[in-house]
Order: structure tokens, then sequence, then C-alpha cells
């Protein structure tokens, strides 16, 4: 008995210890540089406050091509990672492809929506209820009644922010009129200004962009014209306090803090996690020197639209 | 009126969305007249586009900035010169190699240098010029008086490269080199270093392609801004047939076809936008016909030898 007892204690410190001791191994896949401002700079942020949070050991890999992502996911996997983050909804497909030979690794898609037993899981922010607010604000702080989307490249998170850009602009002024284009390219940020300065020119003064680098064409063309822009994902009103209203959050550092998170205390699961207003995935930047430029009626509707976002009053979402 | 606005606005950006394809492929077309392909111009485009950076924010000027780009430009023309020219490199392979050169020193400098932040640094860029105060003459005024300085440069460039080639003995000289270099050896003339001058100094063209971008059209760098115009240069070259006037048509014509297809987007709204993007391509292709007589240099993209093979 006494041995069975002592036995059963080491066992336990032991796997006490091992649970422990066991260090988590988190690699994390990216489309582009961290560098970039935006999208994989946000994943970067997400990944390095993680670090400092949780007891993980991380590899950060960027630049990958849509063709390298199932060799470099292999290998991670191979290599007995713990966790696999592809950031990108391009990650989906090789992600189902591959996650079945390799049980032992979670793989996380981020901005996408997959899920498969037993070991594919995603976050997606809602880029639509983003968009909403965008063209809400976009709406209210627009003279002429003519506003403009930017977009990169229609993905489905992008046109989402599009659907959700034109909804929440009528919902305030139903006569707006949205102008919206594709650069074709996430980093041809010569190309996002000309796109933001050809809308300036059919009249839009409030203008917005989604994507990575482009963003910085769109607010840097509304910068030279003088008109006010809507930055999206980064609070960026530093970038250009006289040009930046406010920003539609995409909180993309939320969606990793939370897949490290569940990972560490074994609540991941093989589903689709879709982080909204209250999820912290998305919000509105405060609108600072702006605020004294609408009316305060006006500030109060966009104060109740985010409100009733949360309350889940809103029936027009993308 | 509202038609002479829209035009205007069409080829003022058509302009603008052109320049450094016009500064890249004139780059292209003096290296690849006296014999030498550089495919990695890209690569050049985007090393000029950091330095114009760096050099505008370390020296508060916009003009230093093109010129440390260009001597860059020059730098990263040289490495593929004595690839290809000194030590006879295959051509193509060299110029790969300098495409990912291009991309990696440009991606690493910045992060050591600007972009540890994460964000853009205040970055004193070029502003458009009022050439005699007329750039608000309501349709010519912003296509041929409100343009960057750099743009009357580019086009200067492009007359005094196609005078040189047709007027002067330095320009029989480069074209004898890229065509027959045994006899231009034969006269006395040192083929290789006629091809080293030139394809450097077409890599500081390059250079101040990828300035442009960077301090001129938009004041910033981000990692492969300079999106594939590396490539498109080389296209016009081919398709201008050799000729740096016809070169800066085709560039022209590629730009303007893009800043047509940015404005028909946002107005049709119901067409897939694919559509529209690959439209400036469409356009380049069907310019094939158009531009000079000259042929292709005979010795492009052979390593001189003296003395036979």
């Amino acid at each position: 008995m006494k041995t069975f007892l002592a036995a059963a204690a080491l066992a336990a410190v032991m796997i006490a210890g091992t649970a422990h001791a066991a260090t988590k191994r988190i690699a994390l896949v990216l489309p582009g540089p961290i560098t970039d401002g935006t999208f994989n700079s946000a994943a970067n942020k997400g990944i390095e406050a993680a670090k400092k949070k949780y007891d993980i050991d991380v590899v950060v890999r960027e630049n990958t091509d849509f063709a390298q992502i199932e060799d470099v996911l292999r290998s991670y996997a191979e290599d007995g990672f713990d966790m696999v983050i592809g950031h990108g909804f391009q990650f989906a497909e090789p992600v189902m492809n591959i996650h079945a030979d390799y049980p032992k690794t979670f793989f996380v898609v981020n901005t996408a929506q997959v899920a498969a037993e037993p070991n594919v899981a995603s976050f997606d922010n809602r880029w639509g209820d983003a968009g909403y607010l965008a063209g809400a604000v976009a709406a209210l702080y627009s003279k002429t009644g003519k506003i403009g989307h930017v977009g990169a490249i229609p993905v489905p998170v992008i046109e989402q922010y599009n659907l959700g850009f034109e909804r929440g602009a009528k919902r305030m002024k139903p006569e707006t009129q949205v102008l919206s284009a594709y650069v074709g390219s996430f980093s041809d940020i010569a190309r996002g200004a000309e796109i933001t300065t050809s809308q300036i020119e059919q009249g839009a003064d409030v203008v917005t962009s989604t994507g990575n680098e482009n963003v910085i064409g769109t607010i840097q063309a509304a910068q030279k014209a003088k008109v006010l822009a809507i930055g999206t994902a980064f609070d960026s009103a530093a970038m250009a306090p006289e040009t930046i209203i406010t920003t539609a959050l995409i909180n993309m550092d939320v969606n990793i803090d939370l897949a490290v998170g569940k990972l560490i205390d074994g609540t991941l699961k093989p589903e689709t996690y879709v982080l909204g207003i209250n999820d912290g995935g998305i919000g509105l930047a405060p609108l600072r020197g702006f605020e004294s430029k609408i009316s305060a009626e006006d500030k109060a509707r966009i104060d109740q639209l985010v409100k009733d976002l949360a309350e889940g009053k809103i029936t027009d979402l993308p | 009126m509202d038609e002479i606005l829209f035009v205007s606005a069409v080829l003022a950006a058509g302009i603008r969305l052109a320049t450094p394809i016009m500064l890249a492929a004139l780059g292209e077309t003096l290296g690849q007249r006296s014999g030498v392909i550089n495919v990695g111009i890209e690569g050049i485009m985007l090393v000029g586009a950091f330095v114009a950076v760096l050099g505008a924010v370390e020296t508060g000027s916009p003009w230093a900035g093109l010129a440390l780009a260009m001597l860059a430009g020059a730098a990263m023309g040289a490495i593929h010169a004595y690839f290809s020219v000194v030590l006879k490199a295959e051509q193509i392979v060299a110029g790969i190699a300098l495409l990912f050169l291009g991309i990696g020193l440009s991606g690493y400098g910045y992060r050591l240098t600007l972009g540890a932040s994460g964000t853009a640094a205040a970055i004193p860029g070029f502003r458009p010029l009022d050439v005699l105060g007329l750039a608000g003459v309501p349709g010519i005024g912003p296509i041929l008086f409100g343009q960057q300085a750099l743009v009357y440069l580019t086009f200067a460039a492009a007359i005094a490269m196609a005078w040189m080639f047709s007027s002067t003995r330095l320009g029989v000289i480069v074209k004898a080199v890229g065509e027959y270099p045994a006899a231009a050896a034969s006269a006395g003339i040192g083929v290789d270093r006629v091809r080293f001058a030139c394809v450097s100094v077409g890599g500081a063209l390059a250079g101040a392609g990828g300035a442009f971008l960077s301090i001129a059209h938009l004041w910033g760098f981000v990692e492969g801004m300079t999106a594939g115009r590396g490539f498109l240069a080389i296209a016009c070259v081919v398709l201008a047939r050799w000729s740096p006037l016809a070169a800066i048509a085709v560039a022209l014509l590629f730009g303007i076809a893009d800043a047509l297809q940015i404005r028909v987007q946002s107005m049709m709204p119901g067409v897939p936008y694919q559509f529209f993007v690959i439209a400036p391509y469409l356009v380049a292709i069907a310019a094939v016909g158009i531009g000079s007589r000259t042929a292709m240099p005979a010795a492009l993209g052979k390593p001189f030898r003296p003395g036979g093979r």
C-alpha cells in the first residue's frame, strides 16, 4: 500500500511536472512582412503580447507565398509544434489538406471560417460590423454625401467590410452615395493612392481602405487632398491626426491571444470562433479632436449605434 | 466641361503611374542596347525606393534622397555588371539573384533603420511643381504644369538618350557593343567597360524610378512596394523595340490605361473588378505593333569573349 501511494504520488508529481515544464511551441505563419503596419503587424503584436503572458516558445515566419503554405505547415507540424497559426483565409485550404496527418498539432486559421475534427479551429473577426461602424461615421462626417472605400483584393472579409460600410452609411443617411473599388494588390500603395484620388475627384470627402500596405496609400491621398479618412484595423490616428477621424478597429491580436490561451488551458475546440464587438474582436477608436466637428446629436447617434451593435439590435449586418 | 476635367485627371494620374516604369524602362533600354539583359530591375527599384526614403529622412532633403537612391541603383547595376560582364555569368540567372538581393536588402535595411517602430516615419518628400503658376489651369494645367520635377526630368532623360543613340559617337559605341562586339573591340573599344558603364547607369535610372514611388508619388517605404513595375519596364523595352522614346510611350500608355480602369471601376460596380485590373496589361500587349523598327540588339544576352567563343 505504501509503495502504491508513493508510486501514485510520484506519478502525480511527474504528470504535474511535465504539464508544467512543457512549454508550448507555437508557429505563426504570415503571408506578408511584420512591418506592413496593418494585417501582419497586428498578428506579430498579438504573438509578442502572448509571449509575455504565457509560457510559450514562438517562431514567426513572414512572407509566405500561397504555393509555399502547405510545405511550411508540414515542416512545423513534423517538427512537433503544438500549434501552427496561419494568418489569413488562404491558409484554410492547405490546412484542411494536411491536418489529418498531424493529430498532435493544432492548426488555427486566422480571419477564416473553417473547422475540422480533431485539430482545426479558426478565428475570425466580424469585419462586416467594423465596416458598418466605419460607414456610419463616414456618412455623418461627409458634407458632399459621397464616401469611398478602397479594398485591396475582394477576399471574403474585405467584401463583408465593403457591404457593412455601405449599409452603415445608409442607416445614418439613406441618400449617401458609396464609391467602391479594388486595388488588385495588397502592397501596391501607389495604385491604392491613385484609386483614392479618383474617388476624391468624383466628390468623396471621407474615404476608408482595407487590406495591408495599400491602406497607407489611401491615407496619404486623403491627407494630400485635405479630405477625411477612417483607418482600419489599427488605431492609426497618429499616422495623420488631421485626416483620420477614427479607426474601425479589427483586433486581430485578440484572436491570437484567445487561440494561445485556449490551447494552454485545454479549452480549444475544433470550431470557428467569430469575434464581435463584445469579444473585443472589433471596435471603434475614440474620435479625439474630431468629436467637436459634428453636432452633439450626431455624436449621440454614433454612441447609440455602438451600443445597439453590442446589444445585437442591428438587423442588417452583413 | 466635366468630360474635359475627367480626361485631364486620367492623363495626370496616368503620368504619375507611368513615371517609375518609364525611368526603369529607360535604364533597361540602355543596358540592353549594350548587350546586357537585367531582369533584376525590380530589385534595384526596391533598393532605390528604400534608400531614397532613408536618405530623405536622414538629410532632410528629397534631392539628397534621390541622389543616394541613384547611387545605390548604380551600385546594384554594377553588381549585375560584375557577374554578367566581368565574370560572364548567365545574365538571366544573375538578374534573378539581383532581384532577390534587392528584395532582401530593402526589406532588411528598412527594418534595421526606419521600420523598427512598425509605422511610417515622417518623410520630407517631393511636392508637385506649379510651373509658371499654371498648374491650376483647368484641363491642361494638371497634366503639363502640375507634375513632379522628376516627371519632367524623366522626359528630358528619354529625349537625351534618343539623341545620344541617333546623333552621338557615344551612341554609336553603345550600339556597336550591343550589335557586334567583336567589330567594336577590333576598333579599339573596351567592350566590357562600355557594358559595365551602361548597366550601372541603367541601375541608377531604375533607382530613380524606385525613388519616385517612395518620395514623390507617395511618401514612405513598404516592402515590395514596386509591385511588379520592374518587370513591366522590361516588357516596355521589348514592346518598344529598344527605342527610348517608344519605351516612354508604351509605359505612358500603360499608366493611362491604369488610371482609366481605376476610375471606371468605381463607376461600374456591377462589373467584376478583375476585368478592370487586367485592362492596362491588355493595352500594353496590344501595343506590340507600336514603336520604331529597331530590331533586338544582336549580341543581347551574350557575354563578350575576345578571340571567339
